[in-house]
């Protein structure tokens, strides 16, 4: 598959959720677009595919799953792609993601989003399937970082290094979860900024935001509370590094009315102005 | 895969049976031990799945409280992991495995209700399809009437039960108290949906067998003669004619075929 790196920037999404479904047939909220949870619509039909259907004809949508399990040593799921690739036909997503984990082996699903070891072996492993899953496709698919709680004996290099090495050699895509690149750096005491450099910001496709639980010692990425401040300077950070990125908020629990959503999301917006502002100041102070 | 495939089934065992010789290969901290770390894993796998089949079984988990019926999810996790793609599916053995155990043999009605909830979980997201239209038949000569076969919705599902589940089940989901579970003749149930809205209902003994034979691919003819247990002969048709057309406008059918004279 040959690279074509000039990325569409599809402006301020949500994630969307059954509890939104008639608010946003009724209201149709200034949102760009929306990312569906894939599996969610892996079904015969009934009210989600009714709802998938009436809300894709108002807004542009991507696919989000959670069930690839593109590091797990089981041989891909043909089933899964099967039905990722229908699901893909009838709604015609701008783009599929899912993420750099493994959710289970033996024909198990643990339905978590399970760490993987940053080893070559790895490496090699992820990328062949996800050029296979591409090459299935017909398309460049993305892969997010997953916030994670433990770290391998194994592991020989940093997660960053890692996903990009794997995006390189797959020639993916990434989509960068900026609140789970803040829980790992917690919980495994990196710093952040070193991850956003180490980043190859011509692949970042997309961005996720999201709350979490703060445990003390540890931090847990639960998606239930609204972006906290350290996750928004991280976000402008990446901003200023990478330029603008498609974006969106994650919430998947103690989920609030669309427009506190909303809210949140116009200060992503602010905050991606001010930083286009800033840096279209300096170059035209620069020019003269 | 050397060493992902080791790893990787330590971790599931670890998951699934705290097999706990996985701890060596996690690197703890100051700060947070190896213990602390996995038992991250470890809860959020319980309580993803236990939420799951909460959401699947809303009303039994009224009707059984929280602790008992975490201690049922725990139960039947460690009997019947998920091997879904979607956590959706989690929870199809519920009603057997509630039936099967010894620690539940004792309500018989719990296997039932879980029978009901799960079931309206199928009728909710099964496939869409058109729905025959009385007016259809009109273009069918009544000549070939007895050669009619019946294609039903596929969101139709048959049920019989032996408690009085759909009242305890309908009491709790109005939030009212429910009726003591008792044991009923079998009785009959259907549960489609109809749009998008789910509905229910008990069956009468011959509406059943109609139903039934309808199912099984019976002709009109052949349930015609079937009814006669129930009614005169002469009856039989007005008999077949009278539930077809309440089967059709409560939206069960979605196709008929028949033979040309
Ligand atoms: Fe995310």
């Amino acid at each position: 598959m040959k690279s074509d790196l000039k990325k569409p920037h599809l402006g301020f999404g949500l994630g969307l959720r059954t509890d939104h479904y008639q608010t946003i047939l009724n209201e149709k909220p200034k949102v760009d677009w929306f990312e569906i949870l894939t599996e969610n619509y892996m079904v015969p039909g009934g009210q989600p595919l009714f709802f998938l259907d009436k809300i894709r004809e108002l807004y542009p949508m991507v696919m989000h799953g959670v069930s690839l399990s593109i590091g797990s040593t089981d041989p891909l799921d043909q089933t899964y792609l099967s039905e990722l690739k229908n699901l893909a036909k009838r709604i015609e997503p701008k783009w599929i993601s899912d993420h750099l984990c493994w959710t289970g082996i033996h024909g198990k699903n643990s339905h978590d989003l399970l760490p993987l070891p940053y080893t070559e072996e790895a490496i090699h492993h992820i990328a062949s399937r996800i050029s296979e899953v591409q090459d299935y496709l017909g398309q460049r698919i993305l892969i997010e970082n997953v916030s994670s709680y433990l770290t391998y004996q194994q592991s020989m290099m940093t997660e960053w290094d890692f996903l990009s090495e794997i995006a390189k050699r797959a020639d993916c895509l990434i989509l960068l979860d900026i609140n789970n690149i803040y829980v790992s750096s917690i919980n495994h005491e990196f710093n952040a900024i070193d991850y956003l450099k180490g980043m190859p910001a011509e692949r970042v496709y997309q961005i996720h935001l999201a709350g979490h639980s703060n445990m003390g010692d540890y931090i847990i990425d639960t998606h239930d509370h609204d972006v906290i401040d350290p996750v928004w300077d991280l976000y402008a950070e990446t901003i200023r590094l990478m330029g603008p990125v498609s974006t969106m908020i994650e919430r998947d629990d103690n989920i609030p009315e669309l427009s506190e959503i909303l809210i949140e999301l116009n200060h992503a917006r602010a905050i991606e102005k001010s930083i286009r502002e800033k840096s279209h100041e300096k170059f035209i102070a620069l020019a003269e | 895969m050397k060493n992902l495939l080791p790893l990787q089934n330590k971790f599931q065992d670890y998951l699934l049976n705290l097999r706990d010789d996985f701890k060596k290969d996690i690197v703890g901290t100051e700060r947070v031990s190896t213990e602390t770390r996995l038992g991250i894993y470890r809860d959020a796998y319980r309580i993803r799945l236990h939420d799951a089949l909460a959401a699947n079984f809303p009303i039994l988990k009224i009707y059984l409280g929280d602790e008992q019926f975490e201690e049922l999810a725990f139960d039947y996790l460690a009997e019947y992991p998920s091997h879904f793609r979607s956590i959706r599916w989690f929870g199809d053995h519920l009603s057997p495995f509630l039936s099967q155990q010894e620690k539940y043999k004792a309500f018989p009605f719990l296997s039932e209700l879980a029978q009901f909830e799960w079931t309206q979980t199928l009728v909710f997201d099964a496939k869409n399809s058109e729905i025959l239209q009385l007016e259809e038949l009109g273009l069918i000569p009544p000549e070939s009437w007895g050669s009619m076969t019946f294609e039903l919705h596929p969101s139709v599902h048959r049920l019989t039960f032996s408690w009085n589940v759909p009242p305890i089940w309908q009491a709790l989901s109005d939030e009212t108290t429910p009726p003591e579970p008792i044991q009923t003749p079998n009785t009959a149930w259907i549960l489609w949906r109809q749009e998008l809205v789910t509905h229910f209902c008990s069956l009468s003994e011959e509406e059943a067998f109609g139903l039934d034979a309808l199912m099984k691919g019976n002709s009109f003819e052949k349930i015609c003669e079937g009814l006669c247990q129930w009614v005169e002969e002469d009856q039989a048709a007005m008999k077949a004619a009278s539930l077809l057309k309440g089967w059709i406008l409560a939206g069960l059918i979605a196709k008929v075929a028949w033979v040309k004279p």
